[in-house]
């Protein structure tokens, strides 16, 4: 019987959630709510096995050995202050200290990622026996140049007198093929991401929806009588 | 009292020239900023997509209807705590232009650390612009949860429900960037997408009106600071992409010598 109410309710749940492709309608707004409401109570409840594991049960067993950990929990009692009227700038020290973790972590592996693993990358043969290679190579080197170029904000030549100058035009044009480049890229990754999602969509079909189409039916029909009923409703005013 | 082993803090397989290169940056950036203190400006090119913001917000107050903002889901302590910042950057120069022009402002997201500096940005926005009546907390500012397709189901009904005039998502954006775009494309709101996401700003470019490419945002956030030492960190990101350009010109020279300069970067 669980099993049955299982089988359905996942049916029910995918194919409301992509009704919402179509019209916003009560039963999505179900499906949502549960979505949300599981995510915020599996949030809390993750949050505070992490708390009771890293911190809590530690600083239980030694005390004397783990003091340290009395910092980060103090850290994340500040975000409490958000509640009080008076002292609620208490809490952008916590907000701060978060912040400055996270760009911290950032700008550890920037230099490494960020430039010499590019500049590597981009440190091609332009000259090889192979013509197919040596375009290539040349195409590679050009659009990763003109996109850095597209990327510098502060450091672009001056229209003199409202008649743009020759480093100007050159600046110009070298803008134009990084941003062409770009966007040749973007198509590519475009065309790759949507292979995936398909992909996602076909093995969503294959697991919850084909193997059972009863329970799919019974979910289309119920959504349909939703949306009619929405459409009705947004009809009348 | 247990201490950190050495190369638990110092990587031994980090190279001496990454660490030259992030010194060189830090110091680059700051020399600006204290340049910028002293009285010198640096001219920003400009950036469509951000000048495109206050269009968008005065649009959506024309057709009565609200501006929806968001930075995504997530977490400021990881390392895309950079695009989380810029998105609260560019949300300041909403959130004052609502004030401006009398718009509702609606900001949804997934960052649990970030719940008292929106709810403050917002508030900031409509007071600083003498707006404080418009200031709501409970509608301006909705934290969702943190779970991806949980936020995003969440985010795109907001667009959707509160018929939303103008769609800004800027930050850090996984799978769900298409669902949020997509939302705003099905009530026609004016859509303004960033992120320094490479696999996700396709998705902006082909749907919203306006997309930061890539970089452009943590440049948005500067401008929309407004404050000028922050500008002037633009110009010492500027340094790091004119020396990437410096090594690649030099590297192409010195490999038909023989020298490869791609061993030498990895020391």
């Amino acid at each position: 019987m669980i099993e049955a109410i299982q089988i359905w309710l996942s049916a029910a749940l995918v194919i409301w959630i992509w009704s919402f492709v179509y019209k916003d309608n009560y039963l999505y707004r179900l499906a949502q709510h549960i979505f949300l409401g599981a995510a915020a109570g599996y949030s809390i409840g993750i949050s505070l096995d992490s708390l009771n594991k890293t911190a809590l049960v530690p600083l239980a067993k030694s005390p004397t050995t783990n003091m340290h950990l009395i910092i980060p929990i103090i850290i994340g009692l500040l975000f409490f202050f958000k509640y009080s009227r008076r002292y609620y700038w208490v809490a952008r020290y916590g907000v701060g200290i978060a912040l400055a973790v996270g760009t911290a972590l950032a700008f550890r592996t920037a230099p490494m990622a960020n430039i010499i693993r590019q500049v590597n990358a981009v440190l091609l043969p332009l000259w090889t026996p192979d013509p197919v290679k040596t375009l290539n190579n040349w195409i590679h080197v050009v659009i990763t140049l003109s996109a850095l170029v597209y990327f510098i904000f502060t450091v672009t030549p001056r229209v003199v007198e409202g008649r743009p100058t020759i480093t100007y035009r050159l600046y110009d044009a070298v803008l134009r093929i990084g941003i062409y480049g770009m966007m040749v890229a973007f198509g590519a990754t475009l065309a790759n991401t949507i292979m995936t999602r398909l992909a996602f969509f076909i093995s969503m079909n294959l697991q919850y929806l084909q193997p059972y189409p009863l329970e799919s039916l019974s979910a289309i029909i119920l959504v349909a009588i939703a949306i009619l009923f929405a459409m009705r409703r947004a009809r009348a005013g | 009292m247990n201490y950190l082993p050495v190369e638990q803090v110092i990587n031994p397989a980090a190279g001496a020239v990454s660490l030259a290169i992030l010194i060189f940056l830090s110091l680059s950036g700051y020399y600006y900023m204290k340049l910028a203190e002293r009285g010198r400006t640096f001219p920003v090119r400009k950036i469509r997509a951000f000048e495109a913001i206050e269009e968008a917000v005065a649009r959506s107050v024309e057709m009565g209807r609200p501006v929806h903002y968001t930075i995504g889901y997530g977490s400021l302590r990881t390392a895309h705590a950079p695009q989380y910042t810029a998105g609260l950057g560019v949300l300041t120069h909403v959130a004052k232009l609502a004030g401006k022009y009398g718009a509702r402002l609606i900001v949804t997201h997934g960052v649990p650390e970030a719940i008292a500096s929106i709810d403050e940005i917002v508030r900031d926005g409509y007071f600083s612009e003498g707006r404080p009546e418009l200031y709501n907390p409970v509608d301006n500012a909705r934290y969702l949860t943190d779970i991806q397709f949980a936020y995003a189901s969440s985010a795109q009904a907001v667009i959707i429900r509160e018929n939303a005039g103008a769609n800004i998502v800027i930050g850090p954006f996984w799978a769900e960037s298409l669902i949020l775009a997509e939302a705003g494309t099905m009530v026609g709101a004016f859509q303004i997408g960033g992120t320094a996401r490479d696999v996700q700003i396709p998705f902006f470019v082909l749907v919203c009106d306006y997309a930061f490419i890539g970089e452009e945002i943590f440049a948005a956030g500067a401008m929309a600071s407004g404050d000028i030492p922050t500008l002037a960190s633009i110009r010492g990101q500027d340094v790091g992409k004119l020396l990437s350009i410096v090594l690649i010109v030099l590297g192409l020279i010195l490999l038909p010598f023989g020298v490869k300069l791609a061993t030498y970067l990895m020391w």
